[in-house]
């Protein structure tokens, strides 16, 4: 790895909004007391590129413990990566200084899968979102109250929601909350970590059909991370699979969902439970579960599990590489 | 045809606290036979964990089951003693739980734990419970089983933890098990397997299941029949295979057409509109009929005014709808 161009982009997509290149995130781990012995780092992210383009959006699915939400919170600089790059708009966002990083901040969002968690159980819905625009010296206190209303309508709130606190709200009503917070900047890109998966299914449409309306009103891209492969492949143009810090897999959505082309693709989607009982599927049942990301590696890190595996792929790690026009794998089954 | 193995009827289980009763099981009939699998299908606060404690005979103050009958086998559980209930329960019924860690006594190894769901009924001495105890391990595919035994619960994956959770609902051999949400922590690879392990346990043993979760994907791979609740009612069962092709209850209707798979990529999603009810204020007649649009291009009436009666407009589907009757 380490290629001049970050792989992952469509040959259709213009200039990346979001380039990702070579990032890593380890952490030291102090084993058992001693201070003078610490273990192998944990790879959290192990060398992870990939593009988002203006008003696209990636979705980045794989088990838990696989990176995906390291990676959400490394490109927003919420936790400082151990090494590689994060350029947005052209800008190196892991050198910007303090002044760059704030102007960063407001073209860069988040959306969590708890929002109560993001919210001060003590203040307004309607202050909490337009909190972002005050610290970011956008606002006087009457304009921040007027934007936050506005939003706040967009997202479905009355102005009596705004004046109700956290703990008033329904869980479809509070991530409506933490969206809004999100859009009151005017973003361009949302990281949108697991938005959905603590909502009930009706709740769920509900958020989807949000996201996707404000995608189409404002131009917006997003980095959609979480783990129901059913909502990501509806949601994403393409798509990145994350397997122990790596991604394995890139394509556009369709493709990948219908023509993976790595063996942990084609085992994660396997285990999708089925659109239809009449659905008799082929089961890849994978053995095991995701090993520790301190465990030493050597050759790919799927082998162990890989139904595939060769004698090489204990011995060689595979190289992230463009397969077919738009679509990347990291498996030595495509050579 | 003979007697089913579990059969609800007319099940209340109401909560009352300060602000009020909240109804949260309000006449749920259902009936299980041996060897079947039944999913409980339904969002948050429907009532469908309620149901399953009100069947085990575990609600607890501020909640009673105020009317209704629960017969298992041909006993009678709903009023029935403490000793009655505790040779059904565990032995003959057993449950699995969404949080299996939580389930689990932090401080007791695997092989104890499994050790005192036998100690109960099975007369065994110390060294056979734990010859059994790495007998179930490894038949809920547990590798390394001799060592696993030994370990506590913080040692285990979330996946092993409900495999153990299953070797100690399979301990005493059980007729009944009631899976609460077994695989809605796990990964979707991990739940893969779960509920392989499930489907096979089913079919060796010939024990019948229910099935609750909010998950239809879940219900699609493993039940042979479906009950889909709403505040606090069964408003639907049938088939699956009817689940998916026929579906008669607008809720159910709502639930299949806003999932992702059943629209164009990209494209918006079918939602119900709204939010479900909150229990302690559920609205006079049919509880959906709030959020039923079938209901408002009808013109129907009688929904806002009085609740409707289970019917069968199809053999062995039931529906709780003044659309179909």
């Amino acid at each position: 790895m380490g290629s001049a161009t970050a792989p992952g982009a469509t040959a259709t997509t213009g200039p990346a909004l979001l380039e990702v290149t070579d990032l890593v995130k380890h952490y030291r781990i102090r084993s058992g007391g001693s201070m003078a012995h610490s273990g192998p780092p944990l790879r959290a992210v192990d060398g992870v590129s990939f593009r988002v383009a203006a008003g696209e959006t990636l979705g980045l699915v794989g088990e838990s413990g696989g990176g995906k939400t390291t990676v959400g919170l490394s490109v927003l600089r919420l936790i400082r990566p151990s090494g590689g790059s994060v350029t947005f708009e052209g800008r190196d966002v892991l050198a910007a200084g303090r002044t760059e990083m704030k102007a960063l901040r407001q073209r860069m969002q988040i959306v969590f899968q708890d929002p109560i968690g993001a919210l001060d159980p003590r203040k307004s819905i309607g202050d909490s979102v337009g909190e972002g625009l005050r610290i970011q010296g956008l606002a006087s206190r009457a304009q921040s109250h007027q934007r936050a209303a506005e939003v706040l309508d967009r997202v479905g709130l009355t102005a009596a929601q705004s004046r109700s606190l956290p703990h008033e709200l329904s869980g479809g009503q509070l991530q409506r909350v933490g969206i809004a917070r999100a859009l009151a900047l005017d973003p361009r890109l949302v990281v949108c970590d697991e938005p959905v998966s603590a909502l009930d299914v009706s709740i769920q449409a509900q958020i989807i059909n949000l996201l996707l309306d404000l995608q189409a009103e404002r131009g917006l891209a997003y980095l959609f991370i979480a783990h129901d492969l059913a909502l990501v492949r509806h949601i994403s143009d393409r798509v990145a699979v994350m397997y122990l810090g790596r991604i394995v897999e890139s394509a556009p959505a369709g493709e990948l969902f219908d023509n993976p082309a790595h063996p942990y693709t084609r085992a994660l989607l396997s285990a999708v439970p089925a659109d239809h009982p009449a659905a008799a599927r082929q089961r890849i049942v994978l053995r095991g579960e995701i090993p520790s990301a301190t465990a030493p590696q050597r050759g790919c890190p799927f082998a162990p599990r890989c139904p595939d595996a060769m004698a090489k792929c204990s011995e060689e790690t595979p190289e992230f590489k463009e397969i077919a026009p738009g679509r990347w794998a990291a498996c030595f089954l495509n050579d | 045809m003979t007697e089913p193995l579990l059969s609800v009827e007319g099940l209340r289980t109401h909560f009352f606290v300060d602000a009020g009763v909240v109804k949260a099981v309000d006449g749920v009939g259902f009936h299980i036979r041996r060897g079947e699998v039944v999913g409980l299908v339904g969002e948050s606060g429907c009532g469908k964990t309620v149901t399953s404690l009100s069947i085990a005979g575990l609600i607890e103050s501020p909640g009673r089951i105020v009317e209704g009958s629960v017969r298992f086998d041909g006993t009678e559980l709903v009023g029935a003693s403490e000793r009655v209930l505790n040779t059904v329960r565990g032995p003959r019924i057993a449950m699995i739980f969404q949080q299996p860690r939580a389930s689990l006594d932090p401080v007791m190894s695997v092989g104890r734990q499994i050790g005192q769901a036998l100690k109960s009924g099975t007369g065994m001495d110390r060294s056979a419970r734990r010859r059994r105890a790495v007998e179930l391990l490894d038949r809920v595919g547990i590798s390394d089983p001799d060592r696993r035994v030994r370990e506590y619960p913080h040692q285990l994956s979330g996946g092993m933890a409900q495999r153990v959770m299953i070797a100690i609902a399979l301990a005493g051999e059980p007729d009944l098990l009631i899976a609460d949400e077994p695989t809605t922590a796990l990964d979707v690879t991990v739940q893969a397997q779960i509920l392989e392990l499930l489907r096979e346990l089913q079919s060796a043993n010939g024990m019948a299941v229910i099935l609750i979760t909010h998950d239809l994907g879940v219900i699609a791979e493993i039940a042979d029949r479906a009950a889909v609740m709403y505040a606090g009612r069964i408003v639907e069962e049938c088939s699956i295979s009817e689940l998916y092709d026929a579906p008669l209850h607008p809720y159910t209707l709502g639930l299949m057409e806003s999932r992702p798979a059943a629209s164009r990529s990209k494209s918006r999603l079918r939602v119900i509109p709204g939010s479900v009810p909150v229990p302690l204020d559920l609205p006079v007649g049919c509880s959906f009929a709030p959020r039923c649009a079938p209901r408002v291009e009808s013109g129907l009436t009688v929904c806002t005014e009085q609740a409707p009666d289970p019917v069968s407009p199809r053999d062995g589907h039931h529906v709780r709808c003044w659309l179909h009757g």
